[in-house]
């Protein structure tokens, strides 16, 4: 029926018509999704479906849940609260400063969080550059302890809201910004009323992705913070710690492995209709 | 002065010498030329600037309200220095303190608020209380006949209704000063219409000292008392709108306006007498009220023939058909344009006649000719 130059039904909806592709690349396309999605799938297949529920009210679960969402939580936060004004002072500097500062932002994104433990260690553990002074001044100690759990996490989301608002300040402009100074109203105005609501989808897409990230984080976690159950041992360490046949079975490792896929799906959803521009 | 911000406010004349409500004298330098000009303007007064596109007129607004910063810049308005050298040093007002307002050609309504929020942001912004600021936006609301769209959101509204609801918010918050962007150039035929009426209502009722930019000579002919002719970021040519439009004082002047202009007094829907009882027909785009109406047209508009002895002016079928005699011929780049005066009145139209037609006209100055102007454009508007 599309042999001989007739128009296929989707050449009819749409006029706009991709010029067609050779059909070898869907083979590696169709690959990738497999790459994708069949790990996962096998996970659901092969999961004892009947041990899940027992294995996720167990403590260990719980504690674990627990963690991970007053974490993730107060990781979201303090992203909003220091990567909003960091996105927005980003976008108003085209100086060599603020493409120096970008790029430093961007270093967490492309760094084996790891390595992000590593650094944060040097810089707050006892022994650390700053740890020390803490530790000797006030007698603070911050690696190996939920707060520090809370600045890994904000260590490796920080920098997906901070790219997500940039680029929707930049593409809100400054155009109603301008408008409304000239209707008197003062900086503060402009930004508490215009600024920040213009940007409300943006906002709300960078904090999902930062909550989920926040949620998923383990390696900076685990060198930064340790893995003790109840204070350190978020969901991803626990799924590691029980994974190791440690502490809670594998029942209990692929349960949360599930609630984590649940929530992360969850949160893919609730962002899909905020996208819409402004 | 002691109150924080007042310092901003300083009268600008302590000698009480009258000075212009509104003086603006900016220096910006742009790739190419610089952008160098002065203007004044007296309460209430409309002032066209008038140029074609990319001469400077955008970037002189937006000197004027401190969205850039200008090389040099003097401003004053209602008695206060916003920009300037001062004896303890430059003043530069930041915009939302000056009391200028800017409408462009894209409305700009903020998208999250609704019609009358938009409308009450300046006033609320000034600090007026909530109450005080919504009954002002109700009232702008319903002068521009958008009492029923009050909570609808910018997305919801035609492009007409959103240019009314951004002259709303712009008139509510009470500039001393309102700059117009190319208000029309974004909008379709009727709704430029439509807009060019409001704003010569309300810019005109609420005393509004107003500086419209433009390249289209009709706002100009419709809305200013003033008109400045800009030309790569200088000022060419100034006087009022109707020695503007009619007599421009340089080549540039006349190549963009050059215009006729015919003033009197409607006598229908779409006509109007003048002083000297000549009738002119023309089209309307809102039926002519009131006592004073404008017609204007093109001199490509104005055939002119030879005299014809039995042709008497107004009895043919043809509207709009007069004795003439040429006063003056001149050869332009692609048209003669000859001055010819209408039934010895003091009324002096401008025809462009093509040099083939000129070979069987007798266009020598004095010669009397038979002028006839075509009514579907000759635009008729209320003043």
């Amino acid at each position: 029926m599309s042999r001989g130059g007739a128009v296929s039904p989707a050449a009819v909806r749409n006029d706009a018509v991709a010029v067609g592709l050779p059909r070898w690349t869907y083979l590696p396309a169709a690959l990738a999704v497999a790459l994708l999605v069949l790990p996962l799938a096998a996970l659901l297949i092969k999961a004892d479906w009947a041990q899940v529920p027992r294995a996720l009210v167990s403590e260990e679960s719980r504690a674990a849940l627990w963690l991970s969402l007053k974490c993730g939580i107060a990781a979201t936060l303090l992203c909003l609260l220091l990567g909003t004004p960091l996105a927005i002072v980003l976008s108003r500097g085209d100086g060599a400063g603020s493409r120096i500062v970008r790029a430093l932002v961007t270093v967490p994104l492309v760094l084996p969080p790891m390595v992000g433990g590593i650094a944060l260690l040097y810089l707050l553990g006892v022994n650390g550059l700053a740890g020390h002074y803490l530790f000797v001044w006030f007698g603070a100690r911050i690696a190996f302890t939920t707060i520090a759990v809370v600045i890994a996490e904000t260590f490796v989301a920080l920098p997906f809201l901070v790219l997500t608002l940039e680029g929707a300040v930049r593409s809100v402009g400054s155009r109603y910004e301008a408008v409304a100074a000239t209707l008197g109203a003062g900086r503060w105005t402009v930004l508490r009323r215009v600024t920040l609501p213009l940007l409300g989808p943006a906002i709300a897409t960078g904090t999902a992705l930062c909550f989920a990230r926040a949620l998923g984080e383990f390696g900076a976690t685990a060198l930064f913070a340790g893995n003790a159950q109840g204070v350190t041992r978020t969901m991803p360490l626990a799924i590691y710690t029980a994974f190791n046949g440690a502490g809670a079975s594998t029942d209990a490792a692929v349960a949360m492995s599930l609630l984590l896929i649940l929530l992360a799906v969850a949160i893919l959803i609730w962002i899909r209709p905020r996208r819409s521009p402004v | 002065m002691s109150i924080p911000g007042a310092d901003t406010a300083k009268p600008a004349d302590p000698a009480g010498r009258s000075r212009p409500f509104f003086a603006a004298d900016v220096l910006v330098p742009r790739g190419g030329f610089d952008v160098e000009l002065s203007l004044t303007a007296d309460r209430g007064e409309i002032i066209a600037l008038l140029g074609p596109n990319g001469c400077g007129k955008s970037t002189t607004l937006r000197a004027i309200s401190g969205l850039i910063a200008p090389q040099r810049a003097e401003v004053e308005l209602a008695g206060r220095q916003l920009a300037g050298r001062q004896l303890t040093g430059t003043v530069t007002v930041p915009p939302h303190r000056r009391r200028i307002g800017l409408m462009g050609q894209d409305p700009l309504l903020f998208p999250h608020l609704s019609a009358i929020q938009n409308i009450e942001f300046g006033p609320r912004s000034q600090g007026v209380h909530r109450e005080t600021a919504r009954r002002t936006a109700r009232d702008w609301l319903a002068r521009l006949d958008l009492a029923g769209l009050a909570d609808r959101l910018p997305a919801q509204l035609s492009g007409g209704q959103r240019q009314r609801v951004a002259l709303a918010r712009a008139l509510a918050a009470e500039p001393d000063l309102l700059l117009l962007d190319e208000p029309l150039a974004a909008a379709d035929v009727r709704t430029a219409g439509e807009i060019r009426q409001l704003l010569r209502e309300h810019l005109r009722a609420a005393e509004q000292t107003t500086v419209v930019v433009t390249h289209e000579v009709l706002d100009a002919a419709v809305l200013a008392d003033r008109v400045l002719v800009m030309n790569a970021g200088r000022i060419v040519d100034a006087g009022s709108t109707e020695r503007m439009l009619t007599e421009p004082g340089t080549e540039f002047g006349a190549a963009l306006a050059g215009l006729n202009l015919v003033l009197g007094a409607p006598s229908g829907t779409s006509t109007l007498r003048t002083q000297d009882g000549i009738e002119l027909a023309g089209i309307a785009e809102q039926p002519l009220t009131g006592s004073a109406a404008a017609g204007v047209f093109p001199p490509s508009a104005v055939a002119v023939f030879p005299a014809d002895p039995l042709h008497r002016a107004g009895a043919g079928s043809p509207r709009n058909v007069w004795a003439g005699r040429v006063l003056q011929a001149e050869q332009g780049p692609s048209a003669v344009r000859l001055r010819v005066s209408v039934n010895d009145s003091p009324i002096v139209l401008a025809a462009d006649v093509t040099p083939a037609a000129v070979a069987a006209l007798p266009i020598e100055p004095g010669a009397d000719v038979r002028v006839e102007v075509k009514a579907t454009q000759v635009r008729m508007f209320p003043r």
